[in-house]
């Protein structure tokens, strides 16, 4: 008896460790998603009509994911023939997850990828091209801009979504204060009147109030880097060209110095962490907020914020700014059948995602852009137009590498440590020294 | 040997078998292996998955001449040595306290311990907003009581990015050093201080003579294991400070973690932690050589 009791345990403990390792394929951190379980085959309601499901990863969490998964649930009570099971992969290490998969071709049938991370995901050889997949989608209804973002050496890699870009958020009731209105604000087309614009804004504002708000301090300083090469770009400098880092040229150390100027003078106060960026501006501290388009549907949730949004003005040069793009990638592993169903349902999203726009990102489709609907969304339409004025990264596969060094030594820079010129020049240097 | 002595002993030795194996599975491939394997991925070179090759030593003797290894390894270095003697010390500050017969004895020894049990994104978290400028509560509280008229950047200046760093690591830790030494403290025959009250010794006295040397032992491990986890550090500079400002506060580990996670350079990276292994096991080496005790 005690033998059959020893086997039986034994096998009960095999058993649960071999389950628990097939459960860890899909499974997955949740980051804050409330119903994001993904528990295998559990969301197929009718199984006559569905051939299957469809693995859908994404880096979203909080609000983007919530209205990601709206369009989701929308799609799949269509009955489609595929369903979709979309997962909420922890931020942190999602392109390492991404990586793992297309290396060992084995994970998602379609996932959310960055435009600026296609050229590191290329070389794995497992991005299908989307030409090659059979659909009837109309590519004449995308943002051409986008289409073209996605598209590498005349092979399309990816679907566009949206382009997320920097914008400019600004408090009304502060620049009451100071008699300004949102239309100084946009017509300040260059230094001069951008300054002038600081210069009033100082003298109103208290002890624990802000001019400018900038990510600028802490574990994750790239809002600044972004601020950097709004900057920079405006003045037709540039950042990256092939393998040779161009950033310590004239317009790009002028550019560091601006921001530091801005700390000088007392607008940009140091200290500002990333999280603290979002909060200074929506408790109603700040005058101006430089900080990605996703910021808008966190600020909406305070009633008692009067503020509004715009694209930055053209305050050093050309109005342009930073931005990126969310995409579908499906891979090439993913067997001819279900690859055209991944491609349908990125159409099918592309198609719906005025519910996308509500998490402040501008979506890919012009139909969508366009339409009544989603003029009528407040804000939004306000920085439409901002898609045409990305300045978008160059393709490069240590793109994302190079933007980490490239931050901590523009944060030295602005710190005091070194000058601008100093870092830049220590950015041109290990940037390359990584290219190889 | 009788049969059924043997068929005894091979019983017992199917069952261990079974009860072992799926473990022996799980760490075969999942701590064994990958511990073969990167040694020999780190005479190679090229973007993992995808195209590795064959480089011999270049990449040890590139380490040797990389500064960001020199920089990352005095970093670590750093944090092991501040942090292991304040971590130990306040570990056998609070055993002595909990350990003691007065009335909130017990609530401190939960509370020092309780912060061990949470992950570290939420000690982090909850440090980070303590440090914060502006809108955190250290500056508030220190300019509500007047202690200072402007922020203090904790995050701007290497010295204060550390301090952040090991102020959160001993929040965070002393509670488990502090079991192992209330453990060790529980040891003591308490013949040993009555016998030494009655001889007129006072407190300090007993605690330099009495207790020290009876803890000596367990002092000995806890200090090891303080030292081998400081070693370890990473997941508190790179969600507190991102290893900044510059690279002041990066430590081996993150280092090692964007060679080969970020630039996806798993040759280099797994040289840089058969290196880290290596000057790890030196250490333990030296540490075990200087605390050996005198033979009887």
């Amino acid at each position: 008896m005690k033998k059959i009791m020893v086997w039986l345990l034994s096998l009960t403990l095999m058993m649960t460790v071999i389950a628990g390792c097939s459960n860890e394929q899909d499974n997955s951190n949740n980051t804050g998603a409330t119903t994001g379980d993904a528990a295998n085959a559990n969301e197929t309601s009718d199984t006559n009509t569905t051939k299957g499901e469809l693995v859908f990863w994404t880096p979203f969490g909080g609000g983007d994911y919530e209205f990601m998964k709206e369009m989701v649930d929308e799609y799949n009570s269509t009955s489609p023939e595929y369903t979709v099971e979309i997962v909420s992969k922890a931020w942190d290490t999602y392109y390492q997850g991404i990586n793992g998969a297309l290396i060992s071709q084995s994970g998602p049938d379609v996932f959310i990828t960055h435009q600026s991370k296609l050229a590191e995901l290329i070389p794995t050889q497992q991005l299908q091209n989307i030409q090659e997949i059979n659909s009837s989608i109309d590519w004449n209804e995308y943002n051409e801009s986008q289409l073209a973002g996605v598209t590498v050496d005349d092979v399309q890699y990816a679907v566009p979504l949206d382009t997320h870009a920097a914008v400019m958020f600004y408090n009304n009731e502060i620049l009451e204060r100071a008699n300004l209105t949102a239309e100084d604000l946009a017509s300040a087309n260059d230094m001069e009147s951008w300054n002038n614009i600081l210069e009033a804004l100082l003298p109103v504002i208290s002890q624990d109030e802000h001019v400018l708000d900038i990510a600028n301090s802490g574990a994750n300083t790239v809002q600044q880097f972004w601020s950097w090469y709004v900057l920079a770009v405006q003045d037709g400098g540039g950042y990256l060209e092939g393998d040779t880092v161009i950033m310590n040229d004239e317009p790009g150390v002028e550019a560091l110095d601006i921001l530091i100027d801005w700390k000088e003078k007392g607008y940009l106060k140091s200290g500002i962490d990333d999280g603290a960026s979002y909060d200074i501006f929506k408790s109603g501290k700040a005058a101006i907020n430089f900080t990605g388009v996703w910021a808008t549907g966190n600020y909406e949730t305070n009633p008692d914020l009067d503020f509004g949004v715009m694209p930055i003005p053209a305050i050093n040069g050309q109005q342009k700014t930073w931005g990126d793009s969310h995409t579908f990638a499906i891979p090439s592993y993913v067997d001819g059948e279900r690859q055209e169903a991944a491609l349908y349902f990125a159409d099918w999203i592309n198609s719906h995602a005025v519910t996308w726009a509500k998490a402040g990102h501008v979506p890919a489709k012009k139909t969508v852009t366009e339409s009544e609907e989603y003029l009528n969304l407040p804000y939004r339409s306000d920085y439409a137009k901002v898609v045409d004025q990305v300045v978008y990264y160059p393709s490069n596969e240590k793109l994302w590498s190079a933007n980490d060094i490239a931050a901590k030594l523009i944060n030295t820079a602005f710190i005091g440590d070194i000058t601008s010129q100093e870092a830049l020049d220590l950015a041109k240097e290990e940037i390359e020294a990584i290219m190889e | 040997m009788s049969t059924n002595r043997i068929k005894s002993s091979y019983n017992s030795w199917k069952a261990a078998f079974v009860f072992l194996f799926p473990f022996m599975l799980l760490y075969g491939f999942f701590t064994i292996y990958p511990l073969f394997n990167g040694f020999i991925m780190s005479f190679h070179t090229g973007r993992f998955g995808i195209g590795e090759e064959f480089v011999g030593l270049a990449n040890y003797i590139k380490m040797f001449s990389d500064k960001h290894f020199y920089g990352a390894l005095l970093n670590t270095l750093f944090f092991v040595a501040i942090s292991t003697p304040l971590i130990v010390v306040f570990g056998l500050l609070f055993a002595v306290i909990s350990n003691s017969r007065f009335k909130g004895a017990n609530f401190v020894k939960i509370a020092t311990f309780l912060p061990y049990v949470l992950s570290i994104s939420v000690i982090t978290s909850v440090w980070v907003y303590i440090f914060k400028p502006h809108i955190g509560l250290l500056n508030n509280v220190l300019m509500n009581i007047g202690l200072i008229s402007e922020q203090i950047m904790w995050f701007d200046n290497s010295l204060f990015a550390w301090t952040t760093i090991t102020v959160a690591t001993l929040w965070w830790t002393i509670g488990f050093n502090m079991i192992i030494l209330i453990a060790g403290l529980q040891d003591i025959p308490h013949s040993l201080y009555e016998a030494s009250s009655i001889d007129g010794a006072n407190r300090l006295q007993q605690f330099l003579f009495i207790t020290l040397p009876s803890l000596s032992g367990v002092l000995k491990m806890v200090i090891l294991l303080q030292v081998i986890a400081s070693f370890k550090l990473f997941g508190q500079p790179w969600l507190m400070t991102g290893g900044g400002p510059g690279n002041s506060t990066t430590p081996m580990v993150q280092y090692i973690y964007e060679t080969g996670f970020r630039d996806w350079n798993s040759g280099y990276a797994s040289t840089l932690s058969y290196m880290l292994l290596f000057i790890m096991v030196i250490v333990a080496m030296i540490y075990n050589r200087l605390t050996k005790e005198k033979e009887v």
